[in-house]
């Protein structure tokens, strides 16, 4: 076993939530959503979390069938060695390569709100850093901070929403559906990466320390995540309306405009210090499936001698990968289908092989 | 040895942790309170005008020292070919590089925002040290730098002053608190008009002050006594300023858009035609419902007022029976349905829909809105507008009648 730790099921659940939540709600996303959806944003959260939740559902029930592997070393015992090996270098690719767009979107919004003089690479060293301290501590480390991690930031975001309540209005919502329902699904789409999020569950599985109960950290974590999201989302359109879709950070921007008995104002910097924190667990947790998923694919013993190489990888991937903020957007959403075929459709396709080749424990769940 | 390594590990912390990248020390600050724009004089380019606060003058000289205490601010003045490149332009005269945080006003000149505004908000809105919550406020009849010129006596800091003067409309509702923020919401809607403050630069009789012009903190400008006045409201037509209600027209805007939050209404005494009453509003409440009746458009606008008597001009009126309460609240309804509607006639003659009718027919008709949409143009201006007010008398004051010479 390349990792000791083991995690429990409600630590599995955190980090599932902290993943999803910290660049869908308070990051770029209900803007991108806005675009498309407008008023009716908060159908195609609740779309978004259905399908959340069926994807969740698929990498459980795949994961469950080999209690004790990771992604990596079940493809290979469903697929056959080399096509298993492929699929395991897609992952990870995958792991990668997703996780410089937080990155860089961290070092992006921390320069366009708060520090534009500063190198990006300082927001990127500083932000990796950190998580490669916590890749090489192990998972039982990252989800043990996440514990305090999580229920901190949800507060921050709480009080936040509450600060803005004088200024939301409730007939930014209506009317609904005014263009149909096509805008909706149009919505929905540009956010399938990030609710299928659940996939990092595909590294996380042989390092649950009990087999049971399994099925609740999907549908537990994905209910707090659709409330805290409708949240996010709600609050941004109720107070900003159309200007939401002009602004890509639309929480950064609406916690700006607070303004309580001219006392409480300018509150962004809890903005910060909670979009730091929750950053810093999603990165380290994609930067810990990176890392692990490679020393598996690579039959390494250990896979600590790898954090500090992908740490330089990423942090030059992050700054190389995209020449400015537009070009980011755009790939954001060009990659979109890419990033559901590895996050949904191929644990799907894995799934229904293990069931027809009879792999894997049949029990499954529970 | 696992301490020296901690040791090293603080040490580190001294690399980290000194700070921001770009971060300026507060005296070497330019702080600027008031931001405004005019058109400039070359064509083609903008005038910036800034109020730096001089951090030093803050801390209270003695006001009973007398002399000219009140100036805690400098005024600069620059022209560019933008107004990002204008105000980075001003930092060659300043010698600091300005900070925009602290800005609660932004002011705009007449001919600027007959241009169009769209050659300052974006500057506003895009650069990470503006707040969009200031309030914007377009100068009737004159320029923004002579606006932020303009010493005045309620803070040292002129600008908030003027910042203090626009939180004090809701005392008489006469004028509008627009923030920037509002005017971007009325800019994106289709239809809605935006709408912004106004103030006024009053020139006092030149005779007895003549001579007695102050000067600024660097000595070069002389100050002519001058007062500023904040009223009225300027119409916007997407972002070109297109015409002006008045005091009476921006309180009927207030009431259709629910902002009235206080102010005194005048009616004639129901006793005494000559003799007047002064009632203040303490609380009002508006609704927009637009309506479709076989294919015809019609807004009704319901407005609830409530407020007390403050004053009588001493006459017969017995205000301790309720008949005579009813009368004046009759009269006080036909007062502001008077201001309602000379709102709405003046906003149909700008064709300016300032009010968010549009917004409130789409919201209750999306079907028909879409028809309707492109044609607002037209419409707005015939539309149909009903006006049905609500307004209460609840309480007369400390005394009933006014003390009254016996016969």
């Amino acid at each position: 076993m390349l990792e000791e730790g083991r995690i429990s099921n409600r630590q599995a659940a955190f980090l599932v939530i902290t993943t999803i939540l910290s660049t869908t709600s308070i990051g770029f996303l209900p803007s991108m959503i806005y675009q498309e959806a407008a008023q009716d944003s908060w159908i195609s959260i609740l779309l978004l979390t259905v399908y959340g939740i069926v994807v969740g559902r698929i990498i459980m029930s795949l994961g469950m069938r080999f209690p004790d592997k990771t992604i990596v070393e079940y493809a290979e015992i469903v697929t056959g060695r080399i096509p298993g090996k492929i699929i395991g270098f897609l992952y990870v690719l995958f792991f990668l390569y997703l996780n410089t767009f937080p990155i860089r979107f961290f070092g992006e919004l921390s320069i366009t709100f708060f520090m534009p003089e500063t190198p990006l690479v300082f927001f990127l060293i500083g932000i990796i850093f950190a998580a490669a301290y916590a890749v090489r501590s192990g998972l039982e480390v990252i989800a043990r901070a996440n514990e305090i991690i999580l229920p901190v930031s949800l507060t921050i975001g709480i009080i936040l929403a509450i600060m803005l309540f004088p200024q939301m209005e409730i007939k930014n919502f209506i009317p609904m559906l005014e263009k149909g329902i096509l805008p909706v699904f149009k919505g929905t789409y540009v956010a399938l990466v990030y609710f299928a999020e659940t996939i990092v569950m595909v590294m996380f599985i042989p390092y649950l320390n009990t087999t049971r109960r399994t099925r609740g950290i999907i549908f537990k974590s994905f209910v707090v995540i659709s409330l805290c999201e409708l949240l996010a989302v709600v609050s941004t359109i109720a107070v900003l309306g159309e200007l939401a879709a002009r602004i890509p950070v639309p929480a950064i921007f609406a916690a700006r405009l607070v303004s309580l008995a001219e006392l409480i104002e300018r509150v962004e910097p809890l903005f910060l210090l909670l979009w730091v924190i929750a950053v810093f667990v999603k990165v380290s947790v994609f930067y810990y499936c990176f890392v692990l998923a490679t020393a598996q694919w690579l039959n390494l013993k250990e896979y600590k001698a790898l954090v500090l190489p992908a740490g330089v990888l990423l942090t030059v991937l992050s700054v190389v990968l995209w020449g400015n903020i537009a070009d980011l957007y755009e790939q954001m959403v060009k990659l979109v289908p890419y990033f559901v075929f590895v996050e949904a459709v191929l644990p799907l396709v894995l799934l229904v092989a293990a069931c027809l080749r009879g792999k894997g424990g049949t029990a499954g769940e529970n | 040895m696992k301490i020296k390594l901690f040791l090293v590990f603080l040490i580190l912390h001294l690399f980290v942790l000194t700070g921001c990248w770009n971060r300026v020390e507060l005296d070497r600050r330019a702080i600027v309170a008031g931001f405004g724009a005019d058109k400039a004089e070359e064509e083609g380019k903008i005038q910036v005008t800034v109020q730096v606060v001089d951090a030093g003058e803050i801390k209270a000289i003695p006001l009973a020292r007398g002399g000219s205490m009140m100036n805690a601010v400098t005024v600069y003045t620059g022209t560019g070919f933008t107004a990002f490149d204008a105000f980075r332009n001003l930092s060659m005269v300043i010698g600091e590089k300005l900070f925009l945080s602290e800005v609660r006003v932004l002011v705009v000149g007449e001919e600027l925002a007959r241009e169009g505004l769209d050659k300052v908000i974006d500057f506003y809105e895009r650069d990470h040290e503006p707040n969009i919550r200031d309030y914007l406020i377009v100068v009737k009849g004159g320029e923004a730098k002579e606006v932020l010129e303009t010493e005045l006596r309620i803070n040292k800091i002129w600008a908030y002053g003027i910042d203090s003067m626009i939180k004090t409309t809701m005392a008489h509702s006469k004028a509008p608190a627009t923030e920037i923020i509002d005017f971007l919401k009325a800019v994106e809607s289709k239809t809605t008009a935006p709408v912004a403050t106004v103030i006024h630069v009053l020139r006092k009789g030149n005779e007895e002050n003549a001579g007695e012009g102050k000067s600024n903190q660097d000595g070069t400008t002389a100050v002519q006594p001058k007062e500023l006045k904040v009223s009225e409201t300027a119409v916007f037509r997407h972002y070109k300023l297109t015409g002006w209600l008045d005091e009476k027209e921006s309180r009927g805007l207030l009431w259709v858009t629910g902002k009235v939050k206080s102010g005194i209404i005048v009616v004639s005494s129901p006793e005494k035609e000559d003799k007047l009453a002064a009632i203040e509003i303490i609380r009002a409440k508006s609704k927009i419902k637009p309506e479709i009746t076989d294919g015809n458009l019609i807004i009704n606008i319901d407005v609830w007022e409530e407020g007390n008597l403050g004053e009588e001009q001493p006459d017969t009126m017995d205000v301790s029976k309720p008949i005579v309460l009813k009368e004046l609240e009759e009269r006080k309804k036909t007062v502001i349905e008077d201001e309602i509607s000379a709102a709405v006639i003046k906003a149909q003659e700008l064709n300016a829909d300032i009010f968010g009718f549009g917004e409130a027919v789409r919201r209750k008709y999306p079907r028909e809105w879409k028809q309707l949409e492109d044609q607002w143009d037209e419409i707005f201006p015939t539309l149909e507008v009903n006006i049905a007010v609500d307004a209460k008398i609840r309480r007369t004051g400390k005394i009933t009648k006014s003390a009254e010479p016996k016969p």
